[in-house]
């Protein structure tokens, strides 16, 4: 619980809380970009230089917003706990590699001088910054954002530096719209998995982002959780309501490997700051997500609504959050708190006794 | 069925699809106003609810005489209006007199009847000639579009209060407007474009 | 003579600036972020709304001081269809395209919040000098935002200024949406707020926009919300209001007033007493025998009582861990010791 602080005129300080909370973000960006490692990676093998140069530019220009949106403020900025750097690098993975790069830095410049600047730091988030700059330009300029070009062909170089060069591809969302299948050869479904079909930089290979998944589940298993809810939702109602007549299985594999929902389902749901803090509460925040990015994709003027059902969730985070404690989540904070106490040294307090009232009248 | 399924295709476009608050900007200020007063939520969407669908059933009705339907765009505004405080005082009459209400409950509905949101409605219904059942819907989809703004600003405003690190310059109605503008532009991704009519 | 028009002035200006209804009052936002989409239309909006709010307000202060409020918003709706009007004709004429544009927003400004607030705060409540002061001073507020979001907004959103071509090379539509209203009316409040901070540093206007009742439950018994008292112009006003209308009232109610709320004092201390009593705290405190059992306190949901606090224990934990880790690097502590020293010395 930081302090209220008055930060000298040199504005170099941080107290020792902000320091530690400073220490844990880091941690968390750490873990998350080791998990957009993989797409990054899979981006630049399709791409080549021009991914590289686009995400670099992306997370500077990230952070340069952060600093001189923080000093204009009178506030130190925090650039050491990596957050900017991160929403930059996961606005650059959303975006098409034929974007023009200043349509790259639009978007990271809203996402941090709208959304982070004006609401504090990384730990005060109420939405998700990278959500919110995708969702600016994909409203603002629709035909580059959702525009997708052809892979290209084995050892074709990528221009680095011009959007020109690239020939509009369909995608699988565009196809969804359509109602056109992908086709039902295994080697259609190899296409999808390895990431060989028109789409953004960082959503296109789903090997990759199922590696970041169960990456998740060890690191960061609150966002597993929603992450997992979401594509839970999302499969449900494709299976459902399929919106091709191959069969609903192709649906549902088509659905949960076009567009951005994957990729938003690991990366821009699972925000520390706004994640529910129950386990239920993650459950329905991530089914939500997903069934709601759905009604997008079915009812909306624009192919894919992954990155607005996130706005919509991160509003409701509060709703969510009085869902029930889940059993298992009060007894491990129990037993945490007794082994605390015990290493301690400290004696039982009547608070101990109660729960275990508590806990004899649940069971 | 029919009836059915166009009174609530109606209500899920003015609560959803083309939500009025957030795509539209009908009624903004009352919701941001009223998302301060959570606890007046329900009585006032009640009279909200209440008040637009009568108007816009009673707006329809009488679009569908030739002498109304031929009078233009002035003529449209000065009926509406004149419908609109009509409703209200019989509303008022009824409830001084046979239910005796509080002082409170007077004031509720004087803020109810007279905003942009409920005004909205019958226009709404007029550029886009919906009939009946429709335009019930959309009355009733409007209600429903108030409670939702009101308790999504809410949450955010209870989420401002409790932040300490938002900067100074932006504490109070600076961050309820970005936070609103960015509610906006979660729906504006359901319609594309400004509920312009 | 000069300094009467100077204190006008200077009020106008700190009440259109201090007090601004738009970016600190959150009133008559509305029409600014749907209709303000090009200067053009802001003129419109700025005309039509400065016209109505004056007018209206000072027609308030002369003749509807008396009328019942009930009966005033009819005649504010009235009023402000008769005024609208003129206008609306007066631009179909001149700037049919604009008038177009501006869609069903030119007839909705006849119930603009503003009026209705300025009018039930101030215009019934005092004199015509002091409303007009007010009335061309929220006016000139109002004008003023929606004039800049105008421009603004037609400058990123359709790269044109009053129509003129600006040549820009990228054109943002969706700050032609409400959306783009809201995100500039953000901006634009924080702005002000920053320089007129700058300017005095006591002032504070984000308290014109009460945020008291926020944490209020919008969830109760239905006796309980319809019951919650509702002032949605002030307190001052509402006080006044009930101030005028208790006197009539007083000699009939004040008796069984006083003993209603004798008898809920007393209900509420007995309500208290029951749920004070320790025995659901004392686990190792059985009743004697022979003593008659404790009466049970009121039944409170146990699962949300334990999660509740359990949470609160828990943060307690993390924030005692994080203070025992940050005591473990003394390194960070000299660094920022002697500034914090130098810093309170150089403020003392």
């Amino acid at each position: 619980m930081p302090k209220e602080v008055k930060i000298p005129a040199d504005g170099r300080v941080f107290t020792p809380e902000m320091q530690a909370e400073i220490k844990t973000t880091q941690i968390d960006m750490r873990n998350r970009l080791l998990m957009l490692a993989a797409p990054a990676v899979m981006a630049w093998y399709y791409y080549g230089g021009r991914a590289v140069l686009l995400i670099a530019l992306s997370a500077l220009t990230a952070m340069l917003c952060e600093y001189i949106g923080m000093r204009v403020l009178g506030q130190e900025p925090a650039l050491r706990d990596m957050s900017a750097a991160l929403i930059g690098v996961t606005i650059a993975l959303l975006l098409p590699a034929s974007a023009p790069i200043w349509l790259v830095l639009l978007a990271t410049s809203f996402a941090i001088l709208v959304v982070k600047v004006p609401f504090g730091t990384a730990r005060t988030l109420l939405f998700s910054p990278a959500a919110a700059g995708v969702a600016f330009v994909a409203v603002c300029l629709p035909d580059y954002v959702f525009s997708y070009p052809v892979l290209p062909e084995n050892g074709a170089a990528v221009a680095v530096y011009g959007s020109e060069g690239f020939a509009a591809g369909v995608s699988l969302t565009q196809m969804l719209q359509s109602s056109t299948s992908m086709g039902v050869t295994a080697a259609d479904y190899m296409d999808v998995l390895i990431g060989n079909t028109p789409s953004a930089m960082g959503t296109g290979c789903v090997i990759a982002l199922i590696g970041a998944l169960l990456f998740s589940a060890v690191r960061a298993p609150k966002g597993f959780t929603a992450a997992m809810s979401c594509l839970f939702g999302a499969a449900v109602y494709a299976f459902l309501f399929p919106r091709i007549t191959t069969g609903r299985l192709q649906s549902v594999f088509m659905e949960l490997s076009g567009g951005m929902l994957f990729f938003a389902a690991l990366f821009l749901l699972p925000e520390d700051s706004i994640l529910p803090k129950r386990f239920w509460g993650r459950v329905a925040y991530g089914v939500s997500a997903g069934v709601i990015t759905m009604l997008f994709r079915r009812f909306g003027a624009l192919e894919e609504g992954a990155v607005f059902a996130v706005l919509l969730c991160n509003a409701l985070t509060s709703a969510f959050d009085k869902l029930p404690v889940a059993r298992f989540e009060r007894r491990a904070k129990q037993q945490a708190r007794k082994k605390r106490r015990e290493a301690d040294g400290a004696p039982a307090a009547p608070a101990d006794a109660l729960t275990e009232q508590g806990g004899g009248a649940d069971a | 069925m029919s009836i059915l399924g166009s009174l609530f295709s109606a209500a899920m476009f003015a609560c959803l699809f083309q939500n009025l608050i957030f795509s539209g900007g009908y009624g903004a200020d009352e919701a941001i106003r009223m998302a301060a007063k959570p606890k007046q939520l329900y009585p006032l969407s009640f009279f909200i609810i209440y008040l637009s669908t009568a108007v816009s059933l009673i707006c329809v009705l009488l679009e569908q005489r030739p002498a109304v339907h031929a009078l233009n765009v002035f003529g449209h505004a000065l009926i509406f209006v004149g419908v609109l405080a009509a409703v209200y005082l019989l509303t008022l009459l009824f409830v001084l007199v046979v239910v005796k209400a509080k002082p409170r409950t007077v004031r509720r509905l004087g803020i109810a009847a007279f905003n942009t949101l409920v005004l909205a409605v019958p226009f709404i219904n007029y550029r886009a000639a919906f009939g009946v059942f429709e335009a019930i819907g959309a009355g009733l989809g409007a209600g429903a579009a108030f409670i939702i703004a009101v308790l999504l600003i809410n949450f955010g405003l209870r989420a401002i209060d409790k932040n300490e690190s938002i900067p100074e310059a932006f504490k109070g109605t600076p961050a309820i407007f970005i936070y609103t503008a960015i509610l906006s532009l979660a729906f504006t991704g359901l319609t594309g474009r400004a509920l312009g009519v | 003579m000069r300094n009467g028009e100077k204190s006008f002035l200077q009020s106008v200006r700190d009440s259109a600036l201090y007090k601004n209804p738009v970016l600190f009052e959150a009133v008559g936002v509305a029409p600014v972020a749907a209709m303000a989409v090009s200067l053009k239309s802001a003129i419109m909006l700025a005309a039509v709304s400065c016209a109505e709010l004056v007018l209206i307000e000072l027609f308030a202060c002369l003749a509807l001081k008396k009328v019942p409020s009930h009966f005033r918003m009819v005649i504010y709706a009235a009023l402000g269809v008769g005024i609208n009007i003129p206008f609306f004709m007066f631009f179909e004429r001149f700037t049919p395209n604009e008038a177009n544009a501006a869609g069903i927003f030119l007839p909705l400004l006849a119930v603009n919040s503003l009026v209705a607030l300025h009018c039930e705060r101030f215009a019934v409540k005092n004199t015509l000098k002091s409303t007009f002061t007010d009335a061309v001073a929220a006016a000139a507020g109002y004008a003023f935002v929606a004039l800049i979001v105008g421009l603004l907004r037609e400058i990123f959103g359709s790269g044109t200024v009053y129509s003129l071509d600006l040549e820009l090379p990228i054109q943002l539509k969706g700050f032609l949406m409400p959306f783009g209203g809201f995100l500039l009316l953000g901006f634009f409040a924080a702005a002000v707020k920053g320089i007129l901070r700058k300017k005095s540093p006591d002032a504070h206007p984000e308290q014109a926009f009460s945020m008291k009742e926020i944490s209020q439950s919008h969830i109760g018994s239905l006796k309980s919300l319809l019951d919650a008292d509702f002032n949605p112009y002030d307190e001052t006003d509402a006080a006044g209001q009930d101030a005028r209308e208790k006197p009539k009232k007083a000699k009939k109610a004040t008796a069984p007033k006083k003993a209603k709320r004798k008898a809920e004092t007393a209900k509420a201390a007995k309500a208290a007493k029951a749920e004070a009593k320790p025995a659901s705290l004392q686990a190792d405190a059985p009743p004697a025998d022979g003593e008659a059992a404790p009466t049970r306190p009121r039944r409170v949901p146990r699962e949300d009582y334990l999660s509740d606090f359990d949470e609160m224990l828990t943060e307690l934990d993390l924030y005692k861990q994080k203070q025992q880790d940050t005591a473990e690097t003394p390194a960070a502590e000299p660094e920022t010791a002697p500034a914090a020293e130098e810093q309170e010395a150089s403020d003392e």
